[in-house]
């Protein structure tokens, strides 16, 4: 690196490791608005504003804490930044594993076992836009929730909007009934649809 | 349908939204394609005085009261003021106490009577 160039990612991460918090500084700097803007964007249905901030605060701390875990080979600050702060705001919405973070290669372990079908894709595509387009009011807010993570912790959605756990947990059965009824619907027009332009 | 089917579909609608724990191209991408927000005020200063020990002084999230609801207690108000009335007179006055107490410190959300813990599903 040369004398002037801006610090390059191995750099941050071992002057972190040694405890210089300009290299945080510099980090957050950085990073940090746009992996904010990363949570604001995909989590502004499931989580308040506060709650987004706070997700970025513990991924920020995470960071610091973890440094010595950072490996450039794997990918870059900015990426590893941002696979913490996504870990913190699902955290939230479970609420349960408080600051604890998911090693990178765990957190891939289950996703690489899912396959989409590229036929399957409209059908996908319909049950996210049922979701958050369809559903109203608090069916919305526990929809986009278990639908974000099936561990969404019904204890915060019924704290948050002032009702009984035994009403998100009905709430959550109803939703997944409405979805079931959907995807029936979808599937039944494909059908006729397919029908209609056999010969 | 067989709820393990549902249970699939959704998942893998979650994996295409970018919900499941993403992976490193997945993250990758996500930073790339983010808009950069503006910080909240004092954000960077409270981490830095976090990790250096000053965590009284630190940036905490607002708390939001907006979820509570304001309650009705204009019946049990009615009991008490009856009890005010009635004290001295009235030979079941500590059990009545007690009973409207109870009233006013229970859940009025319990909807089911399970205290909220039972899984209908």
């Amino acid at each position: 690196m040369a004398e002037g160039d801006p610090p390059d990612d191995d750099d941050l991460a071992i002057r972190m490791m040694d405890g210089e918090e300009s290299a945080l500084q510099e980090s957050l700097e950085r990073y940090a608005p746009k992996v904010f803007g990363y949570l604001k964007s995909q989590f502004k249905y499931a989580l308040k504003e506060e709650e987004i901030e706070e997700a970025l605060q513990r991924a920020s701390l995470k960071v610091w804490e973890k440094a010595e875990t950072y490996d450039s080979t794997k990918g870059k600050l900015s990426t590893w930044f941002t696979t913490i702060a996504h870990n913190q705001a699902l955290d939230i919405i479970r609420r349960e594993t408080r600051f604890k973070v998911v090693p990178w290669d765990e957190s891939c372990e289950d996703i690489e076992a899912i396959e989409i079908d590229p036929g399957e894709q409209p059908l996908l595509e319909h049950v996210h836009d049922f979701i958050y387009n369809e559903l109203v009011g608090f069916e919305r807010i526990v929809g986009i929730n278990f639908y974000i993570t099936e561990e969404a912790n019904p204890k915060r959605l019924a704290a948050q909007h002032g009702k009984s756990v035994g009403t998100v947990n009905v709430t959550k059965h109803k939703v997944k009934t409405k979805i079931e009824k959907e995807i029936l619907a979808f599937q039944a027009k494909k059908q006729t649809r397919r029908a209609g332009t056999t010969p | 349908m067989n709820e393990k089917y549902l249970d699939k579909i959704i998942a893998k609608s979650r994996k295409l939204h970018g919900f499941c724990s993403l992976t490193p191209e997945e993250a990758e991408a996500a930073y790339e394609n983010a808009e950069a927000k503006p910080l909240p005020m004092g954000f960077i200063d409270s981490v830095l005085k976090k990790v250096s020990g000053e965590g009284e002084e630190s940036w905490e999230p607002p708390v939001s009261y907006d979820w509570i609801e304001e309650t009705d207690y204009s019946d049990v108000e009615d009991g008490v003021l009856q009890l005010h009335r009635n004290k001295g007179d009235d030979g079941d006055q500590d059990e009545l106490e007690e009973k409207l107490r109870n009233e006013l410190l229970s859940d009025d959300d319990d909807e089911d009577g399970m205290d909220g813990e039972a899984d209908p599903s």
